[in-house]
């Protein structure tokens, strides 16, 4: 395989740097290393994939008490693998006289690649992550008694793990889930999406209430069980 | 500091009595100009203080049986937000404001049947202008949760920026 030379830097229009030459006092293009497609490929492809795995161990490191809510990570990644993959064998497949769409399509590729990471950190690192859920979940769990002044009871200790067991069995739909107390000593936990949204109380006796709003339609339901809401939120996520 | 607030909201309370009175109205009735706040407390607000949770309008069916407000329109808001940071002392909660709402918005509400909300004046000792929403008794968690929702939709927060003076 040949070995391929250090690459000379590029400037902000993606093109190489033009410097004024020591010697001279006139401008010289500098001889750009040769590079071939498939190491340029790779290289991109090595820079976005290292910067994915960054995200993905922080969110490690913070969320830890929660796994299960770590599946949408395994999913990325194994995403994440295949486009390597194909990108692998892009480069593989092109003939070197093709440079200019290999450029293109990396590119693309690349442009693919920083949308996804920045939903993908969205989705993780803002309101919804499961940090956040954590945190509010003990915000909530601080309020006292009459804490909305209309004696209200503070949120009980059961009605927490109620609602921790759904989620847990969401999976990575558990995110999109805002915790909230309930004024009769129940966790409520609300989730948005489109025309879609659902409340749902988990109650102490580890029974679930809802209502789901789809567009003007709605639905609603209490004291179901587990399985029960569980089908219930499968129709939104 | 709160006397002289209490004393200036019943003055203000008489004042409008008499007024509706001379108009051959009820001072306990609500018109549809008026506004109506919900005070608002620690877990009823989202941390960025302007998004309401589900749980602003939600009752404790154990200990109230109507959605409690302040008819915050007819006196100045300062004297509703000393009354309201009083009860938070009380408590020991933070005050975040009150949740601002239209008095037809109960009307618009959709329940099954023929259930209409309605609100009415209700002064209490501490607040004149306080009324009240009844809510039918001894429906299920839904119903309650389902109007609650329902009002969110037509609420939106009044923050209290300004730190007030002599509250």
């Amino acid at each position: 395989m040949a070995e391929v030379a250090e690459i000379a830097p590029l400037n902000v229009f993606g093109r190489p740097n033009m410097r004024r030459s020591n010697n001279s006092d006139t401008f010289s293009r500098e001889k750009r290393p040769r590079e071939t497609s498939k190491d340029w490929l790779l290289r991109g492809m090595q820079q976005a994939y290292d910067a994915y795995r960054k995200i993905q161990k922080d969110v490690k490191q913070k969320n830890n008490q929660l796994p299960s809510l770590l599946l949408k990570a395994n999913l990325e990644s194994s995403s994440f693998d295949m486009l390597n993959d194909y990108v692998n064998r892009l480069a593989l497949e092109t003939d070197e006289t093709n440079f200019g769409q290999v450029r293109l399509i990396r590119k693309k590729l690349q442009y693919w690649l920083i949308d996804s990471l920045q939903d993908y950190e969205q989705e993780w690192f803002d309101p919804l992550s499961p940090s956040k859920v954590l945190e509010a979940i003990d915000e909530i769990r601080s309020l006292e008694a009459n804490w909305d002044g209309q004696n209200a009871e503070p949120v009980s200790i059961m009605a927490i793990e109620s609602a921790k067991k759904f989620l847990t069995q969401l999976g990575s739909a558990a995110v999109s889930f805002e915790p909230f107390a309930d004024p009769e000593g129940g966790l409520g936990l609300e989730s948005h999406k489109k025309e879609k949204s659902i409340y749902i109380i988990a109650s102490p006796d580890s029974t679930y209430t809802y209502v789901l709003r789809d567009g003007r339609a709605i639905h609603r339901g209490s004291k179901v069980c587990l399985d029960t809401m569980r089908n219930v939120v499968s129709t939104l996520y | 500091m709160l006397s002289v607030h209490f004393i200036e909201l019943w003055i203000r309370f008489l004042l409008f009595g008499l007024i509706s009175i001379i108009r051959f109205r009820s001072p306990l009735a609500i018109l549809n100009s008026e506004k109506l706040g919900r005070e608002l407390f620690s877990g009823h607000v989202k941390n960025d203080g302007i998004t309401l949770r589900p749980n602003a309008f939600k009752i404790n069916r154990k200990s109230e049986n109507s959605i409690s407000l302040d008819r915050i329109s007819l006196a100045p808001l300062r004297l509703f937000t000393s009354l309201a940071l009083a009860a938070a002392k009380r408590r020991k909660v933070n005050f975040k404001g009150f949740a601002e709402i239209a008095p037809d918005a109960f009307t618009r509400v959709q329940l099954e049947g023929n259930t209409v909300l309605s609100v009415k004046g209700d002064p209490t000792k501490s607040n004149p202008f306080h009324a009240n929403v009844p809510l039918p008794p001894d429906r299920d968690d839904d119903f309650y949760l389902l109007i609650a929702t329902e009002l969110l939709q037509y609420a939106q927060v009044t923050r209290i920026y300004k730190k007030l003076k002599g509250v």
